[in-house]
This record gives C-alpha cells, sequence and structure tokens, in this order.
C-alpha cells in the first residue's frame, strides 16, 4: 500500500489534488480556530467587496457575515456529507453486492431488482424528495445521498464477487471448509476494494456536488453552513454582488476537481493491478 | 399573502430555482404595441375562477374578469363597481345597493340583481373562506327589483361595506351556477364575469391572454386591448423580463427586494407603493403560547425586545416598509400608535429571562427554541438566519427548521411549531384580517391563518366583537384602541416590520395603481400613452 | 543448400524495457531456415522464443522492447532494415504467422470466410476469385463443408476448427515461411495430433519453411526437422532432431529432456490395504440451462453415472479430453459442485448427500490442488495467512497452526520465511508447492489434484510431481489425480479411468489399460500422445534411450 501511495504522489494530478484537499481539510478542522466566531454572525458592514477590508478578504454577504468564514465552515458541511454519506453507500452496496455476488440465485435476483428499481429514479430528485419528506437536515442529506448512490457499488461489487467467488482460491477456501463469512469477509471483500476505493472517491465528489444542489435550492440543513447553501442564498443579488456567490463556486469546483485527480490517479494506480492478477 | 401559500404544492416553488424553465416561451413579446400591457403572474394561477381560488396571482388576474359590487380608494372610501349607488339605514342594519343597469356577463346575458342574491346567499356562504363570517350577518338578501338588492342585518357589523371587494364578494353569474356543484361546474374552466377584460387563451406553464371586453358597462373602457400575464417561475428571469422590456409591469413579491432598487432607478420605470392598503401585511413572529417557554408572557417579551426591527427592516426587506409597532399596518383604519413599544434592548431582554430563572449555562445559553422557518422565498431564510443570530446574544439558541409550503402549511395550522414567521393581510378592516387572529372563538386546528398562536383572552375577544359591531367609528376606534394596548403588552407576537409591496411599471401607462387593491383592480381606465 | 537459405538470423539481441528482471529477453542469437524445413525452437517459458518468433515478424511490443542488434535475412533482405511498407507486403504474404489461442486471432463478430476474404483483398487478390480461394483454402485444412463453415461466425467453431481457420488465413497467400507459435497448446491431444499432421502435409506439399515454437518435446519429435533448444534468451543447441533428441549434447538439453515425462513401463506396486478411504457410486451430474420466454430448457450431462473406489495410498487417474467431466467429477468430490445423483461414502458417510452445515467438518478430510498456480492463491493474503486459514477454520489453536504451517512450508521445499511473503513474490512452481501445503495442512485423508502440474514447465513439473509422488507415501494419501496428459498419469497413478462425454469407457490399472486399451476412445487418446514414437508407446516395443 506505501509503494501504491508513493506511486499516486508520483502522479502530478494526484499529488496536486491530494495537496489541496488535504489543505481543505486543515481548513475545515481548524474552522473554529481561524474564526472563533460563528459564521453566521453578522459581523461586518453588508455587501463588503473582497480585498477592501483585511478583516474580511473575501467580503461579506447581504447580512454581514463573513465569506471566508462561510467557506471554512461549508468546508466541514462538504466534507462531512461527502465522505459520510459515501460510507453509508458503500456500506450499503458492499453488503447488498456482495450477498447477491457471493449467492447468487434467489438472493441475486431479489437483489438486483431491488438494485435496478433504486436506479430507475432520477437520483437527484430522489434525494431532493426524500431530503423534503424526512424535513432538512444534515442527517438527512447524508441518509438521502446515501440511499441513492449506493445501487452503483452495489452492482460493481457483485459482478466482482460474482467472478472472484469462481476464482480457485476461494474454490480452495470453500474445499478447506472456511465459513461463509470468512469467505465474504477475508478472501473476497479485501480484492474487491480497490475498484470500490477507486468508485468511492468518485462518489464524495457528487456527493459533494448534491449536498451543494440540494443546499442551493433551499433544502439544506439551515442550522449548518455549506457552500451550496451561500450560492443559494446570493443567486438573487448576484449582479450586485458577485463575490458571495463567486467564492464558494471557485471552491466546489476546485474541490470536486481535486478529487477527481485523485479519483484518477488511484485508479491507474490500483486497477491495473487488479488486472494483471486476472492473467495467469 | 393569506391564501397564496395553500395550493403552493409544488415542491421546489419556493426554492424557485428552475430557471431554465423560465426562459420566456410563448407568445412574441411586443415591447408594449398598441395597448397591450405585459404583467407577471407569479405564481402561476391554479384556476382563473377567482370565486374557488383567492390566491395572490389569481387575484390579480382575475380582478380583470371578475368585479363586486364596490372598489375602495386609497383610504378605503367605498366607490361604485357594479353598485352604482348604495344606502345604509341609520340603524346600521339595513343596506341598499342600485346596480349598473347595462351591466352583462361576457356570455351576453344582463347581470342582474338575482345574481347578487345567489353569490352572497348561496354561492359565497358555501364555498368561500372569508364571505361565510360576513354574510352570516344577514338576516335577508332579497332583489326589490333587476337592478336594487336589499340585505338586512340581524345588528350592526360596522365592516360590512367592505366586504363587497372583488375577491371578498365576486360575483358570480347564478344563470351557470344556480343549482349546479360549484366545484365540479364545467364553467369554471372558462370564466364568465363582468369585468373589462376577457380570458382568450391559457398557455399552461407559459402565458395567459386576456382580450377587452366590447360590452363592458364602463363607458369607453377599457382602454387596454390586451392584457398578457406571464408565468415566470424564476426571480432572476422575472427581474430580468422588466429590464428588457418584455413585461411592463411586476407587483407584489415578483421581484427580491434589491432588484427593486436597482429596477425603480431605470428611466422608464416608476415605482409606485400606494395600492396595498387593502393587503398591508405586518411581518410577524408567532409564538405558539401552548407550549413552554413561549407560554410565558416574560419570554415572548424577552424576544421582542432581543430584536432589532430596524436592522431587519434594513438589511432582510431593504429598507421597503416602516418599523411596526402592534398587530395592525399603520396604514390601516383604526391604527394606534399610543402603544406598549419594544426598541431593541438586550439588556431588558437578559433581565426578563433572568427573572423566569432562565440563568445562562456555561456556554452562554439560557435555553433552546425552535423556529419554523417560512419557505416562501430567500428572505424569509435571511429572517430566520437574523432571528437565530439575534436570540443567540441573549442567550436563546434557535434551531431552524425548514419546510415546504405544503408542510409549513400543515405545521402551521396544526399547531407543530414552536415559533414561526408570517405576515398576513388585514382586509382593510381589522374584524375582517386581525380578529381572526387573536379572538378565543376562532382557535381552530387544521386551519391555517386562524388563532394559531392559541392566545385567548376574554378582554380582547369583548373588544373585538364591540368593535365589529359599534355603529361609529369613534366607538370603533375605542376598542381597537384598548385592544392594541393589551395586544402589545401581552405579545403573542412578535410584530416587526410593516411590508410594503412595490408596483414597478412602466411610465408610458397611467391609471393602473388606483384603488386600495391597486394591481388586483380591473384596470378599466388604465392606457397607454405615447 | 547455403544458398538458397530462405531466413538467416545473424547475431540478434532484443533489449528488455530497463525494469524486467534481465537485460535481454534474446542474447546473440543465430539460426537458419532453409526451404522446406522445419525448425522447432523448443524451451520453458521466459526463455525468449516467442519473442524472436516475434522479431521475425516485426511484431514486437511497444513498450521498451526493441532490437539491440543483428540482421534478419529473407532471402538475403534485411527485415529490420526494411521499410514498413515494404515489410507489410512481405508479412502476410510471404511470411505467415499462426498463433496460440486461436479465438483471440480471429474477428468474434465476422463470418469466417469474410475473414480470410479480406486477408486475400488486402493482399491484391482479384474479387472475382477471392470465394473460390476461400473454399479451396478451408478445404485444403480440412475443414468439412467448407461453403457453410465459411458463412458461421467463430464462436460456433471448436477450438480445433478455429486453429484449421487461422491456418488457412496464414495459408491464404501461400507464404513462403509460416511461423507458428505454440499453435496447438491449446488444443486436445487428439487435435493436436490432427493440427500437427495437417502443418506437417501442407509444409511437405508447398515446400514452405516453418518456424515452429513450442515447449513439449514430444511435439518436436513429432514435426520437426531440426531443433534449437533456448534457454534463457540463447541457443544452447541447434541440430537435426533426432540427434539433440536422442543424444543431446548440452547439459541443459538432457535436464529438459529427462523431465519429458514417459509412459511407464512396469505397473507399481498395488496399495496394500483394501477398504476404500472413498467409495464413489453412480455419480451424476446434469446442468439445466434456464429456459428464458423463448428458450428451451437445455439439458447437458457433464457425468453420467461414474463409479470409483480409492485407497489409502492409492492414486486413481482421471483422464480425458475437455469438456470430458473430469475437472466435474474433482470438484463433485469435495462437494464445490452439488452432484444431482449417487453417493460419495467416506466412513459409512454419504458427502453427496450432506447439507452445506453438515458437510464442514468433513471439509478438511477431502482437499483438492488446483491447476492455476496464480488463481489458486488470494493475492492479498501471505503465505502464511493462506495456509493457516484451513487449520484455523477448523478450531485448531494458532500456535498448532503455525508450526504444522512452518513444517509444511519446509515439507514442500520452502523455507519458513516465505509465511511472510504474499504469493506474487514466488514463480509458477513455487505457488503449485504452496497450495499443496495449503491441502495438507487441514491433514486431509483424499486429495484431489486437478491438473495441478498442467500449467508449469516441463523441469518443473517432475519436481512438483516427485513432491506428490512423496507425500503420497509419506502421508499414505488416498489421491484422484486428474489430468490431460496421459504420460504423467501412467507415472503417477495405480490405476486410471478415461472418461469420454461423462462416461467412464475404460479403467483399469494403468499400464495395462495404456498398452492393451480395449475402448477405441482409449487407443485413439493413445496414439495422439505428440511424440509417441520417440517415447516407445507403451504398447509397441521398448528402444532404450540413453543419456550421457
Amino acid at each position: 500500500m506505501n509503494s501504491n501511495l508513493w506511486r499516486l504522489l508520483k502522479d502530478p494530478g494526484a499529488a496536486i489534488g491530494i495537496a489541496l484537499l488535504v489543505a481543505v481539510v486543515v481548513v475545515a478542522a481548524l474552522a473554529p480556530v481561524l474564526y472563533p466566531q460563528d459564521p453566521w454572525s453578522m459581523a461586518g458592514r453588508p455587501f463588503l467587496p473582497p480585498f477592501t477590508d483585511p478583516q474580511f478578504p473575501l467580503g461579506t454577504d447581504m447580512m454581514g457575515r463573513d465569506i471566508a468564514a462561510g467557506l471554512a465552515y461549508g468546508a466541514r458541511v462538504s466534507l462531512i456529507v461527502g465522505i459520510v454519506s459515501t460510507a453509508c453507500a458503500i456500506v450499503l452496496g458492499v453488503t447488498l453486492g456482495g450477498i447477491a455476488g457471493y449467492y447468487g440465485g434467489l438472493a441475486d435476483d431479489a437483489l438486483m431488482r431491488v438494485t435496478e428499481f433504486f436506479q430507475t429514479i432520477p437520483t437527484f430528485i430522489f434525494a431532493l424528495v426524500m431530503v423534503a419528506i424526512l424535513s432538512p437536515s444534515i442527517l438527512s442529506i447524508i441518509l438521502a445521498i446515501g440511499i441513492v448512490s449506493w445501487p452503483p457499488v452495489a452492482r460493481l461489487v457483485r459482478a466482482e464477487f460474482a467472478s472472484l467467488r469462481g476464482r480457485e482460491f476461494v474454490q480452495a477456501a470453500i474445499a478447506l471448509g472456511e465459513s461463509d463469512r470468512h469467505i465474504i469477509l477475508r478472501q473476497i471483500l479485501p480484492n474487491t476494494l480497490s475498484p470500490v476505493l477507486v468508485m468511492g472517491s468518485l462518489m464524495v465528489a457528487s456527493a459533494i456536488l448534491t449536498e451543494a444542489a440540494i443546499s442551493f435550492l433551499g433544502l439544506g440543513d439551515p442550522n449548518m453552513m455549506s457552500w451550496g447553501y451561500m450560492i443559494g442564498a446570493s443567486r438573487t443579488v448576484i449582479r450586485q454582488a458577485w463575490w458571495m456567490s463567486f467564492f464558494p463556486g471557485l471552491v466546489i469546483v476546485l474541490v470536486v476537481l481535486m478529487i477527481n485527480l485523485v479519483g484518477e490517479g488511484l485508479n491507474d494506480v490500483l486497477n491495473p493491478r487488479l488486472a494483471r492478477k486476472g492473467r495467469a | 399573502m393569506k391564501d397564496l401559500a395553500l395550493t403552493r404544492r409544488t415542491l421546489l416553488a419556493g426554492a424557485s430555482a428552475t430557471s431554465l424553465l423560465s426562459l420566456l416561451p410563448g407568445p412574441a413579446l411586443a415591447a408594449g404595441g398598441a395597448g397591450v400591457l405585459n404583467v407577471i403572474a407569479f405564481p402561476e394561477p391554479p384556476t382563473l375562477f377567482i370565486g374557488l381560488d383567492q390566491n395572490g396571482s389569481t387575484q390579480t388576474v382575475a380582478g380583470k374578469i371578475y368585479e363586486s359590487l364596490l372598489t375602495y380608494d386609497f383610504d378605503f372610501t367605498p366607490r361604485p363597481s357594479l353598485a352604482k349607488s348604495w344606502e345604509i339605514s341609520p340603524d346600521g342594519r339595513t343596506y341598499t345597493f342600485k346596480l349598473q343597469e347595462n351591466a352583462k356577463w361576457h356570455d351576453g346575458k344582463p347581470f342582474t340583481a338575482d345574481d347578487v342574491v345567489f353569490t352572497t346567499k348561496e354561492f359565497l356562504m358555501e364555498v368561500h373562506p372569508r364571505a361565510r363570517v360576513i354574510f352570516e350577518n344577514c338576516e335577508t338578501i332579497e332583489a326589490l327589483d333587476p337592478h336594487t338588492v336589499r340585505f338586512a342585518l340581524k345588528k350592526p357589523f360596522a365592516p360590512f361595506l367592505m366586504a363587497f371587494e372583488m375577491s371578498t364578494a365576486p360575483m358570480i353569474p347564478a344563470h351557470l351556477y344556480k343549482g349546479t356543484n360549484y366545484r365540479t361546474n364545467p364553467n369554471n374552466a372558462k370564466p364568465i364575469g363582468t369585468g373589462p377584460f376577457k380570458l382568450a387563451e391559457w398557455q399552461k406553464g407559459s402565458f395567459i391572454r386576456l382580450v377587452r371586453n366590447p360590452d363592458y358597462h364602463g363607458e369607453g373602457e377599457p382602454h387596454l386591448d390586451e392584457m398578457y400575464f406571464h408565468i415566470l417561475p424564476d426571480a432572476g428571469s422575472r427581474a430580468l423580463a422588466l429590464e428588457q422590456g418584455r413585461v411592463q409591469q411586476t407587483q407584489f413579491q415578483d421581484l427580491e427586494p434589491f432588484d427593486v432598487q436597482r429596477l425603480a432607478s431605470l428611466p422608464n420605470i416608476q415605482l409606485i407603493t400606494k395600492g396595498y392598503e387593502f393587503y398591508a401585511p405586518v411581518a410577524r413572529i408567532e409564538f405558539n403560547t401552548r407550549v413552554k417557554p413561549f407560554d410565558d408572557k416574560r419570554f415572548r417579551q424577552a424576544v421582542n425586545y432581543a430584536l432589532d426591527r430596524k436592522a431587519i427592516l434594513d438589511t432582510i426587506f431593504f429598507s421597503q416598509g416602516r418599523v411596526a409597532t402592534g398587530p395592525l399596518n399603520s396604514k390601516t383604519r383604526f391604527y394606534d400608535a399610543d402603544v406598549t413599544r419594544y426598541a431593541f434592548d438586550l439588556e431588558k431582554a437578559k433581565a426578563l429571562l433572568d427573572d423566569m430563572g432562565l440563568k445562562p449555562g456555561a456556554n452562554g445559553v439560557r435555553t433552546q427554541v425552535k423556529f419554523l422557518r417560512l419557505p416562501w422565498g430567500e428572505s424569509w431564510a435571511r429572517f430566520a438566519e437574523y432571528v437565530k443570530q439575534s436570540l443567540a446574544k441573549v442567550g436563546i439558541a434557535v434551531e431552524i427548521e425548514s419546510a415546504d409550503p405544503a408542510g409549513w402549511t400543515s405545521r402551521y395550522a396544526n399547531w407543530d411549531f414552536q415559533m414561526t414567521s408570517n405576515y398576513p393581510y388585514q382586509f382593510g378592516d381589522p374584524a375582517l384580517g386581525v380578529a381572526r387572529f387573536f379572538v378565543s372563538s376562532n382557535i381552530r386546528k387544521g386551519v391555517a391563518y386562524s388563532n394559531n398562536t392559541g392566545y385567548t383572552n376574554p378582554r380582547v375577544d369583548e373588544l373585538f366583537a364591540a368593535g365589529a359591531s359599534a355603529l361609529s367609528d369613534a366607538e370603533r376606534q375605542k376598542a381597537y384602541s384598548e385592544v392594541q394596548k393589551i395586544l402589545t403588552d401581552e405579545v403573542p407576537m412578535a410584530w416587526l416590520v410593516e411590508v410594503d409591496f412595490p408596483t414597478l411599471i412602466d411610465k408610458r401607462f397611467t391609471d393602473t395603481v388606483v384603488s386600495a387593491i391597486g394591481v388586483n383592480e380591473t384596470y378599466r381606465r388604465a392606457r397607454k400613452v405615447g | 543448400m547455403m544458398s538458397q537459405r530462405l531466413l538467416s538470423v545473424e547475431n540478434l539481441t532484443i533489449a528488455l524495457p530497463s525494469a524486467g528482471d534481465r537485460v535481454n529477453a534474446v542474447e546473440g542469437l543465430s539460426f537458419n531456415l532453409n526451404p522446406g524445413e522445419i525448425l522447432c525452437i523448443v524451451g520453458e517459458s521466459g526463455s525468449g522464443k516467442s519473442m524472436t518468433a516475434s522479431a521475425i515478424m516485426g511484431l514486437l511490443p511497444d513498450a521498451g522492447v526493441k532490437v539491440q542488434s543483428g540482421r534478419i535475412l529473407f532471402r538475403g533482405e534485411d527485415l529490420l532494415q526494411m521499410s514498413d511498407e515494404r515489410f507489410r507486403t512481405i508479412r502476410g504474404s510471404r511470411i505467415g504467422m499462426i498463433f496460440q489461442e486461436p479465438m483471440t486471432a480471429l474477428n468474434p463478430v465476422m463470418q469466417v470466410g469474410d475473414q480470410i476474404e479480406e486477408v486475400l483483398e488486402a493482399h491484391g487478390i482479384p474479387k472475382a476469385d477471392r470465394p473460390g480461394r476461400v473454399l479451396s483454402l478451408l478445404n485444403a485444412v480440412g475443414l468439412p463443408e467448407p461453403a457453410a463453415l465459411a458463412r458461421r461466425y467463430p464462436f460456433r467453431l471448436s477450438g480445433g476448427q478455429r486453429q484449421r481457420v487461422v491456418i488457412a488465413m496464414a495459408l491464404a497467400l501461400e507464404p513462403e515461411i509460416l511461423i507458428a507459435d505454440e499453435p496447438t497448446t491449446a488444443l486436445d491431444v487428439t487435435t493436436q495430433a490432427q493440427i500437427l499432421e495437417l502443418i506437417r502435409g501442407i509444409q511437405r506439399s508447398q515446400g514452405m519453411g516453418v518456424i515452429f515454437i513450442t515447449h513439449d518435446f514430444g511435439v518436436v519429435a513429432d514435426i520437426a526437422d531440426r531443433v534449437a533448444v533456448m534457454q534463457h534468451g540463447r541457443i544452447v543447441e541447434i541440430g537435426p532432431a533426432r540427434e539433440v533428441l536422442d543424444q543431446p549434447a548440452d547439459a541443459y538439453t538432457q535436464s529438459l529432456i529427462r523431465a519429458v515425462p514417459q509412459f511407464r513401463e512396469k505397473p507399481l506396486p498395488p496399495s496394500p490395504e483394501a477398504e476404500p478411504v472413498v467409495r464413489v457410486r453412480g455419480l451424476n451430474k446434469t446442468y439445466v440451462t434456464q429456459g428464458g420466454f423463448f428458450t428451451p430448457v437445455r439439458e447437458f450431462k457433464a457425468l453420467d453415472d461414474i463409479s470409483f473406489d480409492i485407497r489409502r495410498g492409492e492414486t486413481v487417474g482421471l483422464v480425458g479430453e475437455s469438456g470430458s467431466g473430469k475437472s466435474t467429477a474433482g470438484r463433485c468430490l469435495v462437494r464445490l459442485i452439488d452432484p444431482n445423483g449417487g453417493s460419495i461414502e467416506y466412513k459409512n458417510t454419504d458427502l453427496a448427500k450432506l447439507s452445506r452445515s453438515q458437510l464442514r467438518p468433513f471439509r478438511s478430510k477431502i482437499q483438492i490442488v488446483f491447476q492455476d498456480p496464480y488463481a489458486s492463491l488470494n493475492p492479498r493474503h501471505t503465505v502464511g495467512q493462506s495456509i493457516m486459514a484451513g487449520p484455523l477454520a477448523h478450531g485448531i489453536d494458532a500456535k498448532t497452526a503455525r508450526e504444522r504451517m512452518n513444517r509444511l512450508l519446509i515439507r514442500v521445499g520452502l523455507d519458513e520465511a516465505a509465511a511472510d511473503r504474499f504469493p506474487h513474490e514466488f514463480s509458477g512452481g513455487q505457488r503449485q508447492r504452496i497450495g499443496i501445503a495449503r491441502a495438507l495442512a487441514v491433514e486431509p485423508d483424499l486429495l484431489v489434484a486437478d491438473e495441478a502440474v498442467s500449467a508449469l514447465d516441463v523441469s518443473v513439473q517432475a519436481q512438483v510431481l516427485e513432491l506428490l509422488r512423496d507425500i503420497r507415501e509419506e502421508f499414505q494419501l488416498a489421491m484422484l489425480f486428474i489430468t490431460h496428459d496421459l504420460r504423467i498419469a501412467s507415472q503417477l497413478c495405480h490405476r486410471v479411468l478415461v472418461l469420454h462425454k461423462g462416461r467412464v469407457v475404460e479403467s483399469g490399472e494403468t499400464t495395462s489399460v495404456f498398452r492393451n486399451p480395449r475402448d477405441s476412445y482409449t487407443r485413439s487418446l493413445i496414439d495422439a500422445v505428440p511424440g509417441r514414437e520417440w517415447h516407445h508407446s507403451p504398447g509397441g516395443d521398448s528402444t532404450t534411450r540413453s543419456f550421457a
């Protein structure tokens, strides 16, 4: 794994991506230290343009709230939603896909019909409806994104499991009398993790985008400052105060781009190896 | 705003981010051809049959098609509409109206006293949410001759003459509706009124086109040939449409406040703030007085002291309005300025909370409350955020709850809230638009815009009853002054801002806003000059 | 002779990319090919034999592999200096090539006739002549009903038919040289014999020069005029086939030839114990494809009434071609596949009737070693983890399991340090040893070896066979040895069962079955064994061979 990390860092795109993401994580973690005041506090003069007041380098919004503080606190929401919802989707997708792929037959048919059912619903609309029904909060957003994102994971894991199940080392494990749980968790699962990891990294990016879109539409957690919310709230004043939507928009674009770079780097590092393994 | 939310059940209407949908489909927009006025209808009316639906935008469109007996000056002086003249008996119990003799329905049938009797006695009593409390005061309603109607009241009801406004008592054609099921009558889809304009075409999601009614009873009226109402769900595209001259008028909350300031400064646009007197809402926070800590007057007062009304007016409403002092808008009748005022005073607020025994904890928080935010656009989201920040300064931690319009209405109607914001219309008279929120007889679970705070005070009940039945304005004023004093002391709500709505209109159009119902008026005299 | 030299490789050196484990794939290679001659290049994997073929065809993989020095003269013209354009007129039309895997050489979505026509078209054969040429070519490679076959898609042909089509394509332009890179390795033994016969026949009739690359000395013995033996990118010995095969001068060649499995002469002493460890009776397995709305249910009988016993210390061979059901039988025995009928009796318990959970305590008693040493170990587990997983699953404590693992690692010829390493750090033969250690770790009574040595190079194969033989004696294991290679079966097995289309067509003591086959199918299998003449077939007179 260490050699993989090293190879990842040698990919310039991935290296830049990791550097920027680490920076975002640090800012998110240190937000309460960097900006001890709540991001909602109306700290300055409303509509203060950026680069005019050193206290508010990125300006303030229509209620005098610090844009920079909003970005820092928004990073927490974006990262939490991105990572936790992806984790939910992966746990759900790996569990269902693994069971379907390992046992096959009726379990496979049933689970894949369920998966297809979820896949036929437009994911964003589905997430939006769920958030609306559950009433908007960070938990309901995480849950909604998690629930709409698992089907591709399930399909991927199912395919991997189905093919690995026929591999001789798994057959050997069955013949040795290892339990199903042990075979699934110890023998097969570790071998499916590379593609899942790659998919997961890209899912984090799309979860961040989905959260931003939900918040943009006003269905975000009303008590959490988020990038999507900042854009949504400033959309109406975009002609008077471009900076209010520009900076959060820029941050979303950058973070999503960086995650994609890292994801592609991971793909290059992890998946050829998997492909090579397949050859006898 | 009263009924506006009830049918905005589409999930995203409040968010209105569907700007792609709104890139003006529909007719080639003549930028003001000969006698054509382009207006915005936002949101799209569910129907144009005003008898069954009184949504804000329904009124704006249907107000051109339907009429009532009267209309009102900016100071609420009644003016003729379908009634030529009227008399009130000295005991205040008999109202006799003489009707226009040449008025015709759009299908050519004459408008007569029978239509008035049918409308007020049968139709409205069955389907109209507000007309009922008015006309149930009538002992008899009879047609004395084809053009004379007499209403005999059981006891004096002072605001009775305010009832003949277009949306409160729209005249419905008896020959099409009598004896039918009003809600399923096929004529609902093709509105037949007496107004100066007739429905010509309705492209759902795109535009509504009205054309001049040549048989209108007003001599030589109307002057405009056509009116288009464009459906533009996104605030940005509405502002753009006005700016580019594709529409010539915006009203109510079509535009976000900052756009109003910008667009009002355009050379060809004038800003009119008159014409909303009949609605004159007061933006307020309603407290659910059933739940702790809102059951304690001191807590409600503390919240009142903790809010900086001027700052809210300036930052949230962009100075469009005035700081409110109590339940009545200062532009409506019987307003009294001599009430308990709540100047912005954090110390007083803290003292009241201390007095209640709500001491700040280690993190400075005294108590935790929930604020159900109003889902009607960005301003109300900012409002909720402002309240949260303000109350945090006195140690009240606010958690904002959000809901879609349907969800909000349901939770509000079923008392499932701790505090929420609102700004209902006042309908020109405290007996019609204000009493309903405070009298104990109107505590009705499941009904939005009733006494949802659960506030009860027998004296308040008495005073509102007296105000409604008093014969002279002086007596009415006395009752309402006292009620305003009581309410501002007990504060079941925090009245914050008297909201002014702006009408922006192309300067080439005149005689548009001529009454207390402004843009919802018939536009019979509106004309294009130059 | 020298003057008509067809192809002459002089001092060829091909460099590998710097990351490789040796500098050059091929080093200082020189040989000639004369018209009408079959030159076999033989060697183990990694010897550079395929790279040589690719270099002649100008088909070296791009990534860092390039010709360092030397010349490849085709009728006096250096192919390495030739322009791409000129080379194109030679490649295909004057030098043809066939590959190991015929399926990948054919376009799966194009009818075979069209594919051959395409080759003709590329080399300017007039359109009118093409269909006739296609039919005569298909006829020439011995395909039945050429007209109907030309309209088929590759997936509808058998492996042998596909290889014939590929050969037809290579021959379409009557090349002067045919390069065949392991063209029969993926085929069954009887098919292999036919294809070898075909190549030989065409070569004779057309007078082509053939470079035939193989790892199998049996094939060499059957087909070669001359042999070049390669090791580590160099030719260690080159000469006329009989000379090299019968009197190899080079030590490496000698060791290779010694490792080639031979038919055993004498029967093995029968196993003393009379009571069988496993008694299989009437084993059946039928695959049923699920019918859809439009497709009928189809049945395929993989196993039809198979019965046999295996005694302690005894090895029973299960031989047959692909699709004969031999692997299915092995997997039924370890219950990786559930049989439809019959019984597998082990210590008075019918394993065939047990549910998965009832079976678990018996799992350790019957173990399996697989063919593919790369696929049979979990790439993410250390060797130690893989070997200890079985004992741990059967409730043996970690310390005992570890001791047992260390002992077994040494027993199979590795050292204890191997336990902490991952499978990819080992060679194929070492992995197969690890697979055997894993199976032995649960102390089975019966070991199923499913083509356990088939993927290995011949010298490694001999060592692994030796190991299997030793552990059989040491642990008194009953063994079911599944293989397609009759020579290997004869080396190891006390008794054999010959499987054909799911049925046992013949069974009995190994040497007697191979010497006096009663069944015609058994006989055809034995006849098809490559290098039979050279091997002195089990039924024929034994001519002794001696090595220096």
